[in-house]
């Protein structure tokens, strides 16, 4: 992975003085709360319902176990006790005190960390595939682009004060597990015909009140372009993006309201200014970064194991995890594991410090020290030897981390809600919890097969309901939670938005419905194999509604 | 009055801002918002006024390309700090349309944003407020001197291989005096 030269260890480290004299300064009264607001929150302090909440970057979703066990100590000296990994790959900890946040950068910077950009109206932490450098299906590992436009957008002076957050994913494999169609930015890696590196470039996807698939403006983005291109991108957002409503801000609306044509050309137009100028990527640099990259050395081994698979066939639990948490990986004989941070009936994406000290022991013992945050909340090992499964497995259990549950029904995304957000409108963690109660049954949900259900506690929609396969928006009406259900959403290579189902169900009638659109999928599919979103967009809703709401 | 910051000196100076109906001053320094500087450039060309443009949040400087020759000052506003576009508009103008003369920043930006300004390609501040003054006379500066974005408005050193890499001038000649 990346490793800082004494120029990044430098940055980060003035940066921690910078925000030292920041706090210092709002403390003495020089900064007004409004003043401060933008600059706490461009090193990610966020003012929440009970407490400051500080949201660490991991920048996408990379780290080690050093810096794993750097976190567990920060949940147990200064917070209490835990941690909650987020939809951006990062972590979030809920309960610092505003004296002790510079304390806790210092303490980051030593192991390579910071909370740079991790909210603020700038350019937020880019994201990427978690099985980024081990999958079996990429054409090239996305991170050296994702650390390059990490560097590039860090502190960036034209770009500080944009209308609104901004968002970047990158993802290296045809098959998207970064979500890019529903980014500002959204990169995928490909090949021209003369075999060269470069991107298809979407822009302007976004979730929150207006959900919206990115669009194409680039079948073909050369390698050497990619910082000239977002530069142009950004310097066209930051001078026409809307600045009257916070709500109309993404540069999705610009695209929306300008028109897809007029805005590419724009782009363009800018892009041809600067296009030879200083970002020009030089190829020696992209292949240094690289290298950095480049995975550990793995043998070649056997496509199966025989302890591995006798294991499977003596051992249900074993079988589940082996059936749910294991994506193939280049080299044989190896796989990516998914270790799930969704317990049954546990709080989506929460580690306590116990459980990251064993992750990171287990990636040093077995894992080339190399750990990964996903979107979906969960944590990686990318290279493992098959042979080592059974036992990374037994320690897992033994830290309550061993859920056979990835990509099924209980991998539920739910965003903090009601229980932590001051903008909520409705809990969103305590239905999460009575739907993985209601479904967590091994068999049960290896028979429905995969199923993503997203929840958010606020239009603002953190919890990407919208690209749910179920979607679960908490609104409240007269005082009331309710629950508003979208089908047919997704964030892969076939994004889509979902589409609600009808009217919204209380807080005591939302899991019932869940359940009952499940049963009705599991009703009509043509096959096992048939997932919930293909049934879904085979059949279209009338035999949800029909099910939910009977016909009138 | 108003204090100028300027190469790291202060100093006073007097603009008129006009607004759109106003009549122009016949002498004296006079800023003229950019839509009427565009409506008037003859008649305010032959003026014994120094004439200087107001550029704000959603004009567009690409619109005074062909006059950047006869303005010796381009001021461009900042009625919010969290309202970026000046950001873009300094740049453009210094980077992309080579403009030579004095560009201002003038409003309500603060303390944080003077060194992100200036490595856009303002050279001078107008400081209304006062905790930014006080800041500025103690020589406070705050910023990471380390830059992962090169920019063609201040002169830096390049840093490493990355060709986006660059330590300030500044910082080097602070420390070496150290
Ligand atoms: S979706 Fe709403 S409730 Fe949930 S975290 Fe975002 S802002 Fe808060």
């Amino acid at each position: 992975m990346y490793r800082y030269d004494e120029f990044d260890q430098g940055f980060v480290t003035q940066r921690t003085e910078q925000f030292k004299d920041q706090v210092r300064r709002r403390l003495s009264g020089e900064l007004s709360e409004e003043e401060f607001k933008p600059l706490r929150l461009m090193n990610g302090l966020y003012l929440q319902l009970h407490a400051y909440m500080l949201r660490v970057a991991i920048p996408y979703g990379t780290l080690n176990s050093r810096q794993m066990q750097k976190l567990a100590h920060i949940a147990r000296t200064y917070d209490r006790g835990y941690g909650h990994f987020t939809t951006r790959q990062n972590i979030q900890f809920n309960w610092p005190s505003l004296a002790d946040t510079p304390k806790i950068l210092e303490e980051l910077a030593e192991v390579e960390m910071h909370a740079i950009q991790t909210s603020g109206n700038c350019i937020r932490n880019v994201t990427a595939d978690h099985f980024a450098g081990a999958a079996a299906d990429e054409i090239a590992d996305p991170r050296p682009y994702a650390e390059i436009l990490r560097q590039w957008s860090s502190l960036h002076p034209e770009f500080s004060f944009l209308p609104r957050k901004f968002k970047i994913a990158i993802t290296g494999a045809p098959h998207d597990r970064a979500a890019v169609q529903v980014h500002d930015i959204g990169l995928q890696l490909t090949r021209n015909e003369a075999g060269e590196t470069g991107f298809v470039v979407f822009v302007g996807g976004g979730l929150g009140r207006t959900p919206m698939i990115g669009r194409k403006v680039r079948d073909f983005l050369p390698e050497e372009d990619l910082l000239a291109y977002s530069e142009a991108i950004l310097r066209v957002y930051n001078l026409y993006g809307r600045r009257d409503n916070k709500y109309k801000a993404r540069i999705k609306i610009l695209v929306h309201e300008t028109g897809l044509e007029e805005l590419k050309a724009d782009i363009e137009a800018e892009f041809a200014k600067i296009r030879y100028g200083v970002l020009r990527l030089p190829d020696e640099e992209v292949r240094r970064i690289e290298a950095y990259f480049a995975p550990p050395p793995l043998e070649v081994l056997p496509e199966t194991d025989g302890a591995f698979e006798a294991r499977k066939a003596a051992d249900a639990a074993f079988a589940q995890f082996v059936a749910h948490n294991l994506n193939p990986h280049r080299v044989p004989g190896h796989v990516s594991v998914t270790i799930s941070m969704k317990p049954i009936g546990g709080i989506p994406g929460d580690a306590t410090d116990v459980q990251m000290d064993e992750i990171a022991a287990i990636a040093k013992a077995y894992g080339h020290d190399e750990i990964r945050i996903s979107h979906e909340q969960n944590v990686i090992l990318p290279h493992v030897k098959l042979a080592d499964v059974p036992a990374i497995f037994d320690r897992l259990v033994a830290g309550g981390m061993a859920e056979g549950n990835s990509g099924l029904i209980t991998d539920i995304i739910a965003c903090p809600g009601m229980d932590y957000c001051a903008l909520a409108t409705a809990r969103s963690i305590p239905v999460a919890q009575r739907i993985s109660e209601r479904f967590g049954g091994a068999d049960r949900q290896a028979e429905i097969g995969e199923l993503k259900i997203k929840i958010s506690g606020c239009i603002n929609a953190c919890g990407h309901h919208h690209v749910g396969h179920i979607g679960i928006l908490g609104l409240e009406k007269k005082g009331e939670e309710f629950y508003q259900i979208t089908l047919g959403g997704s964030a892969n290579e076939n994004s889509s938005i979902g589409e609600i189902i009808g009217r919204g169900f209380s807080s005591e009638e939302v899991v019932d419905a869940i359940e009952t659109l499940v049963d009705t999928y599991l009703g009509l599919r043509s096959s096992k194999e048939e997932t919930f979103l293909d049934a879904y967009r085979r059949v279209g809703d009338d035999p949800f509604k029909e099910a939910l709401y009977g016909t009138g | 009055m108003s204090k100028i910051y300027k190469n790291g000196a202060f100093h006073e100076e007097d603009w008129i801002r006009v607004a759109s109906e106003e009549p122009v001053p016949a002498s004296g320094n006079v800023l003229v918002p950019l839509a009427r500087y565009l409506a008037e450039a003859e008649s305010l060309s032959g003026s014994d006024a120094s004439i200087a443009v107001l550029v704000s949040p959603g004009d567009n400087v690409e619109d005074i390309v062909a006059h950047l020759d006869k303005l010796a000052l381009v001021a461009v506003d900042f009625p919010k700090f969290s309202d970026g576009r000046g950001f873009s508009s300094a740049r453009v103008l210094r980077e992309e349309f080579g403009y030579k003369g004095d560009i201002r920043a003038v409003g309500f930006y603060i303390l944080d944003q003077i060194p992100l300004l200036r490595r856009c390609g303002v050279s001078s501040f107008e400081i209304v407020k006062p905790e930014v003054l006080a800041a500025l006379e103690k020589g406070e500066w705050p910023e990471v001197t380390r830059y992962l974005q090169p920019v063609g408005a201040v002169e830096e050193a390049p840093a490493g291989t990355r060709p986006w890499a660059r330590l300030s001038l500044r910082s080097s000649t602070a420390e070496a005096a150290e």
